[in-house]
């Protein structure tokens, strides 16, 4: 729960939109369906003075607690954490308090981003993931929420996902992990979940592969090729030069570099397997990731492909899921150097509170600021 | 003499009220010779009074609803040691947890006593918990049942893609019982950690219904709630925890009345188990609290 911040429950405005079609106003309800409003730009919260409550109203509210609570007429309430979609301010709180992994998952629309997600949620409903408990996440909802397309609750008769509603370049889910022993302390991930029109941006222009600022602290990247289209003589050329695309932009903006893990995503490769004899390609895929292999090798941390499919047709098991997710706890460059008793690297401080001046101050060589 | 505070926490119709009910009857009737046991009667006892006689009579017992929350005083002795402990148990309406979850805010009155507790008493009921149903595994399930019928024509009505138009938003009510539980937990334990929780016992209700499938209590949730279960144990170096199969009431109502009510001593309707046998009395209703009071310590 958050600071007890007392409100009166009766309060049921819901503010305004900078929108004019958006009908929030009226029936709380985003325009562009997001479930959390304050993740839209154009949302304006209601204020105290909408509400006609003034300083000395609330002070006296605040007085007659005790009063109000036993009649039952005005029970008070404490607002509790959203739990929502974080963003990279949102995020400081986890990365700043304990080591974080960061995932990118960069593709076009449909590639399977969002499916990716849910996937992980799910297999949890089940079962440990690659050996690691679920721990806590402070994305709850918005997880569930990715998953609701596969459920019945949604009275559909196929399952689907969700496609990606905010337009942030930093939109991200946490979930905290422990391994099964517990010997570890837990581990805490930040997932992206960006939508596919902005990496189809990235493509073409550096200033738009550059807007995807959370790329620069990524300890992963993931980037995923539908493989509906890879299935698909039609489709697949443009697909994996997409993928191809991506990479090559992100390093040439220096978004990512040698620090980074890369992973390449064949994913949906039930649908590759169908077609794969005849449109061979399996044969395809090699090529292609020799290309990247070539290319890009010696630019990033590591460079891999996987070929996965993690929600699939009736009667046939997922795949590929868990040696991913296991890269992602275990790998990074920060670990690397740890392992290999380097002196540790100083903490760089971006923020202008005091409290974090005092700590470049007193311990320079642990602490130091951020260039400007 | 020592004060603790416990809460208990639940969704609505998971037993809270008939393990309020049952548990006064045990404290004050001495039914059970290693419970605890109440010391004086104590004020302000009518609302315990009122569930113990509706647990006697095997009468359905009122779920208490959001505004009427009870916070509850026992003075219990434990038969053992002969230590004195007052025992605050605040009867929290299921809806409060509900709000918690969907609304994302909780009444002030809860987070008020949250803040003075120790322990948690968490109750899930096996009939009520909301598992997740995959539109696939349904189908599957679905082409199961056709074969055993011998139907293979398919379905009339609508082609798939116009039934996908008609689907419902995501609305928090529709999230699993154990997302809902952990985050109500999360609540609790979240950062700056103005709480000071540190031991969960968690209560299988309605255990008599479960028994015979399952091991143990702990086996039961980590088979039903595998989420919820992966994160107390992920948890368990901050917050210890240990799962008990309570029968309050002792069968169903309306259906096992007469074996209910023809127990001579009716505290020996209950049922308490954990996962090594014989660790408490089988009556002993107050053992989850008394695991929580001891280790707590």
């Amino acid at each position: 729960m958050s600071d007890a911040t007392v409100t009166k429950s009766s309060a049921s405005k819901f503010g305004s939109c900078k929108e004019q079609a958006c009908t929030v106003a009226t029936d709380g309800e985003c325009y562009e369906g997001l479930s959390h409003l304050s993740a839209c730009p154009n949302y304006i919260p209601v204020s105290d003075e909408d509400l006609g409550v003034d300083e000395d109203f609330e002070e006296a509210d605040n007085e007659d607690a005790g009063e109000s609570d036993a009649t039952g007429s005005f029970p008070l309430s404490v607002d509790l954490y959203r739990g929502g979609e974080l963003d990279y301010t949102t995020s400081l709180r986890i990365t700043l308090s304990a080591l974080t992994r960061v995932v990118v998952l960069a593709g076009p629309n449909d590639s399977g981003k969002t499916t990716l997600l849910a996937s992980i949620f799910e297999h949890f409903f089940r079962e440990p993931l690659a050996g690691y408990l679920f721990a806590g996440s402070e994305s709850l909802p918005p997880f569930d929420e990715r998953c609701h397309l596969s459920r019945t609750d949604s009275l559909r008769q196929t399952e689907d996902t969700e496609r990606t509603k905010s337009f942030s370049e930093q939109t991200m889910l946490h979930l905290c992990v422990r391994d099964e022993a517990l010997r570890e302390r837990a581990r805490h991930l930040l997932l992206s979940d960006i939508r596919g029109e902005l990496f189809k941006a990235a493509i073409t222009s550096k200033v738009e592969a550059q807007r995807i600022k959370i790329l620069k602290r990524a300890d992963h990247l993931s980037v995923l090729v539908d493989g509906a289209q890879l299935a698909d003589l039609s489709n697949r050329n443009q697909a994996a030069t997409a993928a191809k695309m991506t990479l090559r932009s992100f390093i040439e903006a220096e978004m990512i570099g040698t620090r980074t893990y890369v992973d390449v995503l064949f994913t949906k490769d039930d649908l590759i397997q169908i077609t794969d004899r005849e449109n061979k390609t399996t044969d395809f895929l090699k090529v292609t990731e020799d290309e990247i292999m070539r290319k890009h090798e010696h630019q990033v941390k590591r460079l891999r492909f996987h070929r996965i499919a993690v929600r699939v047709a009736e009667g046939v098991r997922s795949y590929g899921l868990p040696e991913l997710f296991r890269s992602w706890v275990e790998d990074s460059a920060y670990r690397f150097q740890a392992d290999e008793a380097s002196p540790e690297l100083p903490r760089i401080i971006t923020s202008p509170r005091e409290f974090d001046r005092f700590a470049i101050n007193r311990l320079p060589k642990r602490f130091v600021e951020k260039e400007r | 003499m020592t004060y603790r505070k416990q809460l208990m926490i639940g969704m609505h119709d998971t037993g809270k009220s008939t393990f309020i009910g049952a548990l006064y009857h045990v404290v004050e009737s001495g039914q059970v010779e290693d419970s605890l046991q109440l010391v004086d009667l104590g004020d302000n006892r009518a609302y315990l009074v009122e569930k113990r006689d509706e647990w006697l009579g095997c009468r359905e017992i009122d779920r208490t609803k959001l505004g009427e929350e009870q916070v509850l005083t026992l003075k219990l002795r434990d038969t053992h040691t002969g230590q004195i402990t007052e025992l605050v148990l605040p009867d929290v309406s299921g809806e409060t947890f509900r709000d918690q979850w969907e609304e994302r805010r909780s009444t002030k009155v809860f987070d008020d006593l949250a803040r003075q507790a120790d322990a948690v008493l968490l109750f899930i009921h096996p009939d009520t918990v909301k598992e997740p149903v995959r539109i696939n595994q349904n189908k599957e399930v679905a082409a199961i049942l056709e074969e055993d019928d011998g139907n293979t024509a398919q379905p009339d009505g609508p082609s798939p893609e116009a039934q996908n138009i008609a689907q419902v938003k995501w609305h928090p009510k529709f999230a699993p019982t154990q997302v809902q539980l952990i985050e109500v937990l999360q609540f609790l334990l979240r950062e700056p950690h103005v709480y000071s929780l540190s031991r969960i016992a968690v209560i299988v209700s309605a255990w008599d219904l479960v028994k015979d499938d399952y091991d143990s209590p702990t086996a039961w949730l980590s088979k039903r709630l595998p989420m919820l279960y992966q994160f107390l144990k992920a948890n368990s170096d901050r917050i210890s925890f240990k799962v008990f199969g309570v029968s309050a009431q002792g069968g169903q109502l309306g259906k096992d009345d007469a074996k209910m009510l023809g127990k001579i001593r009716q505290a020996e309707r209950i049922e308490v188990v954990t996962d090594r046998d014989g660790e408490y009395s089988k009556h002993d209703i107050t053992a989850p609290i008394k695991w929580l009071m001891t280790t707590a310590e």
